[in-house]
């Protein structure tokens, strides 16, 4: 007979890591400490991007033109998270897939800074669609959280 | 093909929530395995190599197929790791069908592993597959991915809520019947639409369960197959795609690298009209819209017109393109192992033995899966009798 007792036993990983940005993502990194938004561009297919890409993932070739975006974004996507998860951060928040300027593609961070009485009323104040602009933080270090948030432009 | 693959047998555990887990990683790859070889009555030194799949690091040990003894280690038989996240299970079928159709081996066994059933917050695991500098800060989960799909489809297709939790609960209807399913609660709309909200804008039934349990699949060479078993499967079809990494880079209104995917495996084996030509389907569909972002991409409607196929009854048990009969990942995920069980479950429907949610006589499936950060990764197989 199989035995009805069992146990389970804890364990956990502590890993801390550091990574090399490159040129391409160190310029756009440190573009973000001065209060900037930049893009660059594929000279071969014209399209821009933000975050900037060190390469073309579709002509192949590396990117070197670099313009100054204002900013401002369309709302791709979001999502709000009500359930609090170990590490994630404390409920309710929004989580934006946002289209800055003229990219072809988008970048992931918190939209925010817009009046709402209960949590449930949250999927009533953004739309897809909307325009956010970036909401800076009082110190910056050159990271995607010099951005505090997006708020509604 | 070079050389025709068939699927011989299927070996599964039962599934429970990570709490009520009495059986220990080692002992459920024991069980699926054995009950895959004891059904064509041979042993573990006869199979020619293993597949193990799983996703990296989120079983709280980056390599565990090499601390399990369940492959056949005892006899020396080649193990092949294959990862491509939620998407491995389809991998590692893909990696078998091509090991047998290149005439390297003859039985090559493919174990889906319990991927989640150490974790103690799957959330804060699955966050660390996001692009750490530039997207895991902002707390994203498997669930947050799932929805992000979800909103910009409902706005796309202007979905209702209730729309969206129907095709939960057609789910849940189905894993009732489903002795291998964990939720077998058979949750309605309307409790499906009362259930907690977690990412908005899916509810907790709109999203699978954190299930422990596993899954093995034996493949086979033609010779071999008619040599064990009397209901082989046959491998048509089997390929993959893949994109980008990064959750920023996505569209969500569909699932594109999947309608190309489909495209040219339809190419492959001829077929036409999907939906008259297909007899049973199971979706990768942990989350509920990924079940009419597939039924679209996968050329069963036009897109936007999934709700409506699924509200037609086409896609339920008895319907002219029964699609997710086993209830889908929705009410079953055991990490890896549910994306291998999306094939199983299809081979089982095709050789007749889907106790309980078995489709009338099929003669031909389609199993995907989906994974990767966001789905960099589809998979599609198409099987026959």
């Amino acid at each position: 007979m199989a035995s009805t007792e069992f146990m389970n036993k804890e364990y956990n990983m502590h890993l801390d890591f550091s990574v090399s940005l490159g040129p391409a993502y160190t310029k756009w990194m440190k573009a973000l400490g001065e209060k900037k938004i930049l893009a660059n561009k594929c000279s071969k297919c014209g399209r821009h991007f933000v975050p900037a890409k060190p390469f073309c993932e579709i002509c192949f070739e590396p990117i070197d033109e670099w313009i100054e975006t204002d900013g401002e974004g369309i709302v791709e996507s979001f999502t709000i998270g009500y359930a609090k998860f170990r590490n994630l951060p404390d409920p309710p928040y929004v989580i934006g897939v946002i289209r800055v300027g003229p990219s072809a593609v988008s970048m992931v961070h918190w939209i925010a800074g817009f009046p709402y009485d209960k949590p449930e009323d949250i999927p009533d104040k953004i739309q897809i669609g909307m325009k956010v602009k970036p909401v800076w933080a009082e110190e910056r270090k050159g990271d995607l959280l010099d951005i505090r948030y997006f708020e509604p432009a | 093909m070079k050389h025709r693959v068939a699927i011989i047998s299927v070996g599964n555990t039962e599934y429970t929530s990570l709490r009520r887990e009495t059986r220990s990683k080692a002992e459920l790859a024991f069980a699926a395995i054995k009950e895959a070889l004891d059904e064509v009555r041979i042993s573990i030194e006869d199979i020619d190599a293993c597949v193990f799949t799983s996703v990296d690091g989120f079983e709280g040990n980056v390599r565990p197929a090499r601390v399990l003894e369940s492959f056949g280690q005892a006899h020396n038989v080649p193990l092949i790791d294959v990862n491509t996240g939620g998407s491995a299970g389809g991998s590692g079928v893909k990696e078998a069908v091509h090991l047998i159709s290149a005439g390297i081996y003859e039985l090559v066994l493919v174990y889906g592993s319990p991927t989640f059933n150490e974790v103690v917050d799957n959330q804060q695991v699955l966050n660390t597959a996001s692009p750490p500098i530039f997207e895991k800060p902002f707390g994203l989960g498997a669930a947050h991915m799932g929805s992000l799909y979800g909103a910009r489809y409902m706005r796309e297709y202007n979905l209702t809520a209730r729309e969206l939790a129907q095709v939960a609960a057609k789910n849940h209807k189905a894993a009732v019947s489903n002795p291998f399913a964990h939720i077998r609660a058979g949750y309605t709309t309307e409790e499906v639409l009362n259930s907690p909200m977690v990412a908005w804008p899916l509810h907790l039934y709109e999203i699978c369960p954190v299930s422990s349990g596993a899954v093995a699949m034996l493949f086979a060479s033609e010779e071999k197959a008619k040599e064990l078993c009397d209901t082989p499967v046959w491998v048509e079809a089997m390929s993959s795609i893949a994109d980008t990494f990064l959750s920023g880079y996505k569209v969500y209104k569909d699932f594109e690298n999947l309608k190309i995917l489909a495209q040219r495996i339809y190419k492959e084996v001829g077929i036409k009209k999907p939906r008259e030509e297909l007899d049973v389907v199971e979706i990768f569909n942990p989350f509920a819209p990924f079940e009419l972002l597939a039924y679209e991409a996968l050329g069963f409607c036009e897109e936007g017109q999934g709700v409506n196929l699924m509200k037609e009854g086409a896609t339920e048990i008895d319907g002219d393109i029964p699609c997710n009969p086993s209830g889908g990942v929705l009410c079953t995920n055991s990490g890896i192992s549910a994306s291998v069980t999306r094939h199983a479950e299809v081979a089982l429907q095709l050789m007749g033995k889907a106790e309980g949610r078995q489709v009338k006589s099929p003669e031909r499936g389609l199993a995907h899966s989906w994974g990767g950060n966001d789905g960099q990764f589809h998979t599609v197989a198409i099987l026959s009798r």
